[in-house]
């Protein structure tokens, strides 16, 4: 009976202490599990997927890309959400995942006083040889503009938030002014507080 | 003294069951082939890992078409359950050989089902290089 009772004791402080201990590990950078309704690494990444997806399978695209690989710009995303967002990370996801399709190419003009800089030298410090240094006037200008609005409704009703996003955009074509594409990308997280606990 | 047992073995479930939650789900695999005749087909392979999960949910049609040289898939699945289903999914890819294309960079999605709802979802090779595709499902953890 003794014996059972203190069985109990420690089992039970078995259970209560299990997990406490502190540790780290290596998590999956692809979980889709939301901690929060804050944007989050998921929602980053289905935006780009459902954004790249759609632009990659509208059909004037697909024609258009079909024997070439268009140049495009990339512009900053309108952050109109409450949160400060690396909306940058958002558009460089996209970018990387629509250079490694094949189908477009890309300017970056965040790296040009870099590039300023290396044909300065090439060009006038003397230690490259004028055959193989770069003129300046080179560069291809980009034919397309990729620009994106990303917005946040959020509310608040007792214990539940819910947050919608809206990340839209769209492909401007810099000769005409002409938007050759547009999509947007809705997200909804919402948040119940539990009454007991936090 | 039979109290006592009781508390002891609910206490052991509870030891045994706390920290325990199950990532296995079911795996549809397409491989793209061709007949005699030249026309594409498709050989579709599903696998359920969880029996909870193969309860709940059916993957019923397995597809794929081409926006133009890029494979897109398309699976269809019904919800065998009466209440939402909360899920997750993800497509990895493969090209002729059966490398992986994607397989370090394929993210799980959210993909809730409504009670004894049949829904769509739609995945994009990350390449042209994309040939065979297989879908991951799971219970959202």
């Amino acid at each position: 009976m003794k014996r059972i009772f203190s069985g109990c004791i420690l089992l039970l402080l078995l259970a209560l202490t299990a997990g406490c201990a502190s540790k780290v590990q290596y998590g999956d950078a692809g979980s889709a599990k939301p901690l929060s309704v804050e944007f989050g690494s998921s929602d980053l990444q289905q935006i780009g997927e459902a954004m790249v997806d759609s632009l990659l399978t509208f059909p004037p695209i697909v024609e258009m890309t079909a024997q070439r690989r268009p140049v495009i710009a990339v512009d900053k995303v309108k952050n109109k959400t409450m949160q400060h967002i690396d909306t940058e990370s958002i558009t460089d996801s996209i970018r990387a995942k629509l250079i490694r399709s094949g189908k477009f190419r890309f300017i970056d003009r965040t790296t040009d006083e870099a590039a300023i800089a290396e044909l300065t030298i090439q060009q006038e410090s003397g230690l490259v040889d004028p055959k193989t240094a770069v003129d300046f006037g080179q560069q291809i200008g980009a034919e397309f503009l990729l620009t994106a609005n990303f917005s946040e409704i959020r509310q608040r009703q007792g214990n539940i938030t819910d947050t919608y996003y809206k990340f839209t955009m769209n492909l401007k074509n810099l000769r005409t002014g002409i938007l050759e594409w547009s999509d947007e990308k809705e997200i909804r997280k919402t948040f119940k507080r539990s009454t007991f606990g936090g | 003294m039979q109290l006592l047992k009781l508390a002891a073995l609910l206490i052991v479930g509870m030891v045994a069951l706390s920290g325990c939650s199950a990532t296995s789900g079911a795996e549809g695999r397409a491989k793209v082939g061709w007949t005699d005749d030249g026309a594409p087909l498709l050989n579709t392979k599903v696998v359920y890992n969880s029996s909870n999960l193969s309860r709940k949910v059916a993957i019923e049609e397995m597809t794929s078409s081409k926006a133009g040289d890029m494979l897109l898939a398309q699976v269809t699945m019904r919800s065998k359950a009466g209440d939402t289903l909360n899920l997750q999914y993800k497509f990895e890819w493969f090209d002729l050989n059966g490398l992986a294309l994607n397989a370090a960079s394929a993210t799980w999605k959210p993909l809730i089902i409504y009670g004894k709802e049949s829904k769509t979802i739609q995945g994009l090779a990350p390449d042209p290089r994309g040939r065979d595709y297989k879908l991951l499902l799971r219970d959202a953890d």
